[in-house]
């Protein structure tokens, strides 16, 4: 076994849901020591959350919380208590970088401040991951993913015109938050190993979604203009799936440059015609051209039209997959990108695997998601040396 | 406290177009590493080629390419044409004096400029060589030319989104290259602390597919465990009701909106509809997930009669989420975003005839060495001089030689090209959604330079 990039860093990990266990997933899955403080008895709200292997006994169990939390070791807190308190003290004496995602001052009110915790260790990272970040006029706003996407830019940007702004399915807005607030602990970390002084790092997702949005603020700053949705075709191809035969297909092509080529992938004798073969001629007969392509495309397979595009020098179309297709798919299965990392025992359940490769200080997964408390026992009595008695202590939830 | 950043003495080599690898070396230059940029001018990156200050394409326009600027603020910018046989040797010299070398070539690319990690290494052991392609290294696909329209697609994200009964969907940016980006950020700061601790540099292969299908587990989990393919429902959420985008008064307003908790849902109901308070078919989110079509029109029929900010800032007051769907300019006066100063200011080249600009901010806040003052983009060709005399040590009659021969260039001879269609014309047409004639001033006083 090859030695991992974060061999013997060690997290203390007090977030839920999912932006900060995919940090810490993040950090667990490339070396680091993750350890996972949960509420007695109720755990991470994340394991609740779908999907499920439904047909297994385990159907309790979320595949989404065993996918977020590998290598890392759970421990029941009760962070309200007196014994609570005294282990996570002990435990930030130990730890590296610690990162949680309460509300805004949460912590703080559990008597851990920033000042307090650099008092116990004066190197610790801390990574704060929040809606809306540590301060400002929104910090105690409510949010999903849903709001990410309209308060952080990309929501006005995304659907038709004459429909209601979209967004993406799932929870992209967290899981950016999550890669961006695992790369500020590694850069705190990366400073703390020269300075030997920790700081504190603040992760707003709304931040997290505006600072990649690309040209939508920049264009108004430079050029006065205000972006909107995909607009309608109007005599150029959209850049957007549109439908085959089998499924769907998304035609890229820069400017017009290289429509002969599309009209040749597509085998349409119509579309050849002299008034399609400049950008205003398509524009004159926009409707008629739309019909047309529509019309081509639709006769032709998905496969076929990808793979014969990208046999054709410069043009570059997307192929729309499913799960369905991703299973089947020779570059995913080149790459054993798909894994059983999880706990069912049907053992159908697949995951996604190593997000990247580091040739010399792989990813790998140690240990499958923990149980709620699995390694209370192994943390609190074997690892800090608290009394068994102390320890009972743990199980009660919402004392004090 | 080292207030010329955190990874101040990190020094990279960027040979990428477009987002994906410029992104992620911009996060790490926001942060005090040291790019340099090699640009060609008979391949220049596509950013330098569109979307100008102004729309001014006069000149050199490439030095005012918006979203090129945005992307490179304080790299360094060397113009090195690599089919000369003298530049490969400056950029392997370059390389040997550098810590990571970051590239989006395809890997048939990568080897016929002698770029792939098994060369670089010889000349730099602990250099750290970052790979990042559409999708992939090595493999089947791996020589397929690619944008984040096509890796968006095939990642399975986009087989999930989109309106109900409709296409698969995509929003109006390459979305994949950010995702890639972000973790080939991550990435390389694990490497980079490897080699601090054990003085060893490697390879980082990304796929920009595979990395958007690592942040969206939920449909490959549901097939493999329930053999179910995810369906696409807009904005809705399968277990979640009320989860949608309403309409508000105004021309293109709107605002997102969601009840999580029964104490949620009632704050919603109470302001917007008290009076079907009793409605059975609204009374637990089981139900209303049931009944969510005709939930939603009910809640769009009140949402058109409030202005979208006023009731975002009234549901919050009542704890319940909602959040105004904001475009480009509301999301660069947000105040919250204003008060958290997200926005770098920047200042440009006076050759670049670009005045200051407020340009999106890091996704992260520190508070030792993160407040970087922020330098302009590059001129084209701007360092070739700094770099190749002051890093490299050639004398005056060998960099003479270099330009000569137009392996080193500062220039991109492209005349100056018309503007196909006025601003005011694609806001006549939708293409966009507005064109503010002001704008200058706005931004003038509103972020005070």
């Amino acid at each position: 076994m090859k030695t991992q990039a974060l061999k013997n860093v060690r997290v203390l990990d007090l977030t839920h849901y999912i932006s900060g266990p995919y940090c810490t997933k993040l950090l667990g899955d490339f070396g680091a020591d993750i350890i996972k403080i949960e509420n007695p008895l109720i755990g991470d709200p994340c394991r609740n959350m779908p999907p499920f292997d439904e047909a297994s006994p385990d159907r309790d169990d979320s595949l989404l919380f065993q996918y977020l939390n590998t290598n890392k070791k759970s421990v029941e807190l009760n962070l309200k208590s007196d014994f609570g308190h005294l282990a996570v003290e002990k435990l930030v004496k130990e730890s590296d970088i610690l990162v949680e995602s309460f509300r805004p001052g949460t912590l703080a009110s559990y008597g851990f401040t920033e000042s307090k915790l650099h008092t116990l260790n004066p190197n610790l990272v801390i990574v704060s991951i929040s809606n809306f970040g540590q301060t400002g006029p929104y910090k105690y706003f409510e949010a999903t993913d849903l709001i990410f996407y309209a308060l952080g830019g990309l929501m006005f940007i995304f659907g038709s015109t004459n429909k209601p702004p979209l967004k993406h399915a799932f929870h992209q807005a967290q899981f950016k938050a999550g890669t961006n607030a695992a790369s500020a602990a590694l850069m705190a970390y990366y400073e703390m190993i020269s300075s030997g002084d920790g700081q504190k790092v603040d992760i707003s997702i709304q931040e997290s979604m505006a600072a990649s949005v690309r040209d939508t603020t920049t264009n108004y700053a430079a050029s006065g203009i205000i972006h909107t949705r995909q607009p309608l075709m109007n005599g150029e191809l959209p850049r957007a799936p549109i439908q085959v035969k089998d499924g769907y297909i998304v035609p890229i092509t820069f400017g017009s440059t290289d429509w002969s080529k599309t009209a040749n992938l597509l085998e349409d004798e119509g579309l050849s015609d002299a008034k399609f073969q400049t950008p205003d001629g398509r524009k004159q007969h926009a409707e008629e051209f739309e019909n047309l392509v529509r019309a081509a495309f639709i006769r032709k397979g998905k496969h076929e039209l990808f793979y014969g595009a990208h046999s054709h020098r410069e043009l570059i179309y997307g192929l729309v997959q499913d799960a369905a297709d991703l299973l089947e798919n020779p570059q995913y299965a080149h790459d054993q990108y798909f894994q059983d990392i999880g706990n069912s025992n049907s053992g159908n359940p697949k995951f996604p695997g190593r997000p990247f490769k580091l040739s010399k200080t792989p990813w790998d997964i140690q240990k499958t998601a923990p149980t709620l408390g699995q390694h209370t026992e192994e943390i609190l009595i074997e690892k800090l040396k608290l009394s068994t008695g102390e320890f009972q202590d743990t199980r009660r939830p919402n004392e004090k | 406290m080292k207030n010329n950043g955190i990874l101040n003495g990190v020094r990279i080599v960027e040979l990428g177009q477009l987002i994906a690898v410029p992104y992620a070396t911009k996060l790490l230059s926001d942060m005090g590493a040291e790019i340099i940029r090699l640009e060609s001018a008979n391949r220049p990156d596509a950013y330098r080629l569109s979307d100008f200050y102004d729309e001014r394409r006069d000149g050199k326009y490439w030095n005012r390419a918006i979203n090129f600027n945005e992307q490179n603020r304080n790299k360094l910018s060397l113009g090195l044409e690599l089919d000369h046989k003298n530049s490969l040797q400056c950029l392997y010299d370059l390389i040997s004096i550098s810590d990571v070398f970051a590239c989006n070539f395809t890997p048939r690319v990568m080897k016929k400029f002698g770029l792939e990690y098994e060369h670089l290494q010889k000349i730099r052991p602990d250099i750290i060589v970052v790979s990042s392609t559409g999708y992939g290294h090595t493999g089947p696909w791996s020589s397929f030319g690619a944008i984040g329209f096509g890796t968006e697609a095939a990642s399975g994200l986009a087989a999930a989104t989109g309106y109900e009964n409709g296409p698969p969907a995509q929003p109006e940016i390459p979305y994949p290259d950010y995702t890639a980006a972000e973790h080939t950020v991550f990435a390389v700061m694990a490497a980079l602390i490897h080699r601090l601790k054990e003085g060893e540099g490697q390879f980082i292969e990304v796929s920009q597919t595979e990395c958007v299908t690592s942040t969206t587990p939920e449909t490959i989990l549901e097939y493999t465990a329930n053999k179910r393919i995810v369906k696409r429902i807009g904005n809705s959420h399968p277990n979640i009701s009320p989860h949608g985008c309403y309409p508000c008064k105004g021309q293109d307003k709107w605002i997102t909106i969601t009840a999580i908790s029964q104490d949620q849902w009632k704050s919603l109901s109470n302001l917007l509809f008290p009076e079907t308070g009793s409605d059975n078919r609204f009374q637990s989110n089981e139900s209303r997930i049931r009944y969510r079509t005709e939930l939603d029109k009910l809640i769009s029929s009140k949402t058109l009669l409030w202005d979208n900010v006023e009731l975002m800032t009234t549901l919050q007051k009542n704890r319940v989420p909602a959040g105004v769907v904001l475009n480009g300019k509301e999301l660069l006066f947000n105040e919250h975003l204003n008060h958290r100063d997200f926005f770098e200011i920047v200042s440009h080249h006076p050759n670049s005839e670009v005045p200051t600009l407020p340009y999106p901010g890091k996704p992260w806040k520190m508070s030792k060495g993160s407040d970087l003052k922020m330098k302009g983009a590059p001129l084209f060709g701007q360092h070739n001089e700094s770099i190749l005399k002051n890093y490299l040590g050639l004398n005056d009659d060998s960099y003479d030689t270099l330009v000569n021969e137009e392996a080193v260039v500062d220039d991109i001879k492209l005349a100056a090209r018309e503007i196909l269609v006025s601003r005011e014309a694609r806001e006549k047409e939708g293409s966009i959604y507005s064109y503010d004639p002001n704008f200058k001033s706005t931004i003038k006083s509103y972020f005070n330079i």
